[in-house]
């Protein structure tokens, strides 16, 4: 595990649905017409400047709205470390255990207002993200199956042959 | 304990456990083309043939017929890929998933139903735990013959009230959404609701009123099985099973709500389904389109309001009415009927069946400073264009058509609906 970083953060309100982080128009195959997606509804500024590596901080709710899989997917094409919000809709937050995107719920408050954008330092082994001498954001541990299904690279994973656990259970 | 029906269900589907996780057989599978074909190449690569292809129904709904090039062959992969497995219910061009779904006999209360769609929740009409998934979700499933799921934590419902005589599912699920708010946090949620209405809500209306279980946050929405469930499953040709549909006496629930039918009919404003006014609020909102389809609000009853309040009348100048009738059965039946006949005189446009611009498809998307009424189920921004989208039930969005404004059903037609259930498919 690495120590803390150093990590451009980009901050969402509540209820930000499918449709902002991923405005249907924007529903391919082709991974580089998904990238051109990424929060394109929230800021079409975020959208062409958020760079790999970054944090995506949001309320509660993130992600209400379709099952459209890129929407989670784009998270990944776009590089993003982490995402944390205070809730996930249920549907987004099983696509992103499913493709094995790291994520965390946020225990207590966001400290930061929907569209700040902040340097921060990201402690994952301390599960907190802060700004020096600033406020801390903590966020929970993983789920133990969150944690085994990125340990396979995804749920397809189980399926693999060997994967013991995968097998059809009795 | 005493199980609530939801648990009765669930504990019959169980294949497993793992920790907190239970690992759950299905009974249906659904797969339509948008999200299908996400799954394509990946499931080649696993090389192995779905678990259970007799449990897989197959539509392609949303880029139906394609409205790009891009789409077009999107399509036809999905296509390709459905035509290649043998032995699944491959339903294409035949209507939107959910309604090929709970039109299906194979399909009804007690099962455990999985779909690559969110509004998947639909099927929980019926007296069945039907959720939506991701590609991947569902591609596991295909592949394994189960999916993993935390088990829900179970709210009753109860839906009460003497029901007037426009008042439809869709008010119903905007009543509940008026007092829950969009989705709690953490566990995920199943709804368990009784009908006490009088008269009861239709089937058609209960499709409405499950669908938009999604909208809640719900995992399942389930409606417990009564005399309509029964006669709809029966008239369909669908097995009435031997199994409990019903919740073990005092069993514990995670809360239960109760739930008044409205008096007038509800409208939800922009930028989301859980912001809920009385339709009188609104009434001066002008409108550029009217839109009565989707899996939420094209099935038979949605189409007989529309054709009862536009029959002899003219649709407002300006305003687009965009009808499309959630699948082929249904437009079938509203075209022998003479449904389509009075929309289309009235000025209106009927599509085929699909999704439509409901998800931002085709067919009716809005520029910038548009305002549409839709029978639909969601209206955040960006889902439908750039424009801005009222949710409401058939007869609002139909009267609304007239007005060139929103307006309520009584407005176009002080004499209210017409006597009879129209149609001849059951419950409706």
């Amino acid at each position: 595990m690495s120590g803390p970083v150093t990590v451009p953060v980009f901050v969402l309100g509540d209820d930000v649905s499918t449709d902002l982080l991923h405005p249907p128009d924007y529903f391919s195959l082709d991974p580089a017409r998904i990238r051109e997606g990424f929060l394109r509804g929230v800021s079409e500024e975020w959208s062409r400047r958020v760079p790999p590596g970054a944090v995506i901080v949001a309320g509660r709710n993130l992600g209400c709205g379709s099952s459209r899989e890129v929407t989670a997917q784009v998270f990944r094409e776009r590089g993003v470390r982490l995402v944390l919000a205070r809730s996930f809709a249920r549907i987004f937050h099983r696509n992103l255990v499913n493709l094995g995107i790291p994520h965390r719920s946020v225990e207590g408050a966001v400290p930061w207002p929907p569209g700040t954008e902040l340097e921060a330092v990201l402690d994952l082994e301390g599960r907190r993200l802060f700004a020096t001498g600033g406020p801390a954001l903590r966020f929970a541990p993983p789920s133990p199956f969150a944690d085994r299904v990125a340990a396979a690279g995804g749920l397809l994973g189980l399926l693999e042959p060997g994967e013991k656990r995968g097998a059809p259970p009795a | 304990m005493p199980a609530t029906l939801t648990e009765r269900i669930l504990e019959a589907h169980i294949a497993g456990r793992e920790g907190d996780l239970l690992h759950v057989r299905y009974d249906h599978l659904l797969l339509h083309d948008a999200t299908g074909a996400l799954l394509v190449d990946r499931f080649r690569a696993l090389g192995r043939p779905p678990a259970h292809p007799g449990r897989i129904l197959a539509a392609a709904d949303h880029f139906v017929p394609p409205a790009s090039a891009e789409r077009a062959e999107i399509l036809q992969k999905y296509l390709d890929f459905t035509a290649g497995l043998p032995g699944i219910r491959n339903r294409p061009f035949d209507g939107i998933c959910h309604q090929l779904l709970v039109e299906d006999p194979a399909t009804g209360p007690g099962q455990f139903i999985i779909g690559a769609d969110s509004h998947t929740v639909t099927a929980g009409a019926l007296g069945a735990l039907a959720t939506g998934l991701g590609s991947t979700d569902i591609l596991f499933a295909m592949a394994a013959g189960w999916t993993w799921m935390a088990p829900p934590e179970v709210r009753r419902l109860v839906l009460e009230g003497r029901r007037g005589p426009w008042i439809r599912g869709k008010d119903a699920a905007l009543a509940v959404l008026r007092r829950t708010g969009p989705a709690p946090a953490g566990a995920d949620l199943a709804y368990e609701c009784v009908d006490r209405c009088e008269p009861p809500l239709s089937m058609d209306s209960r499709f409405s009123l499950a669908c938009m279980g999604a909208e809640m946050g719900a995992a399942f929405f389930l409606m417990v099985p009564d005399a309509v469930t029964r006669a709809y499953v029966e008239a369909k040709g669908g097995r009435w099973p031997e199994s409990p549909l019903a919740p073990e006496a005092d069993a514990a629930y995670h809360g239960e709500l109760t739930v008044p039918l409205p008096g007038r009919p509800l409208v939800a404003v922009p930028p989301a389904p859980w912001h809920v006014e009385p339709v009188d609020a609104l009434a001066g909102v002008r409108i550029h389109q009217a839109f009565i389809g989707s899996c939420t609000g094209g099935r038979i009853e949605d189409l007989a309001d529309a054709a009862r309040l536009l029959r002899g009348r003219r649709v407002a100048p300006g305003v687009r009415l965009v009808v499309i009738p959630a699948s082929r059965a249904v437009y079938q039946e509203a075209l022998e009927a003479g449904y389509l006949s009075d929309i289309v005189a009235a000025g209106g446009m009927v599509g085929i069946p699909s999704c439509g611009p409901c998800g931002g498809i085709d067919k009716g998307i809005l520029g910038r400073g548009q305002v549409m009424v839709a029978t639909s189920n969601r209206n955040f921004p960006g889902r439908t264009g750039r424009g801005e989208t009222y949710l409401a039930s058939a007869p609002v969005v139909a009267a609304s058509a007239v007005a060139g404004r929103i307006a309520a059903p009584e407005e176009v037609a002080p004499d209210g609906p017409r006597r009879g259930a129209p149609g001849r498919r059951p419950g409706t």
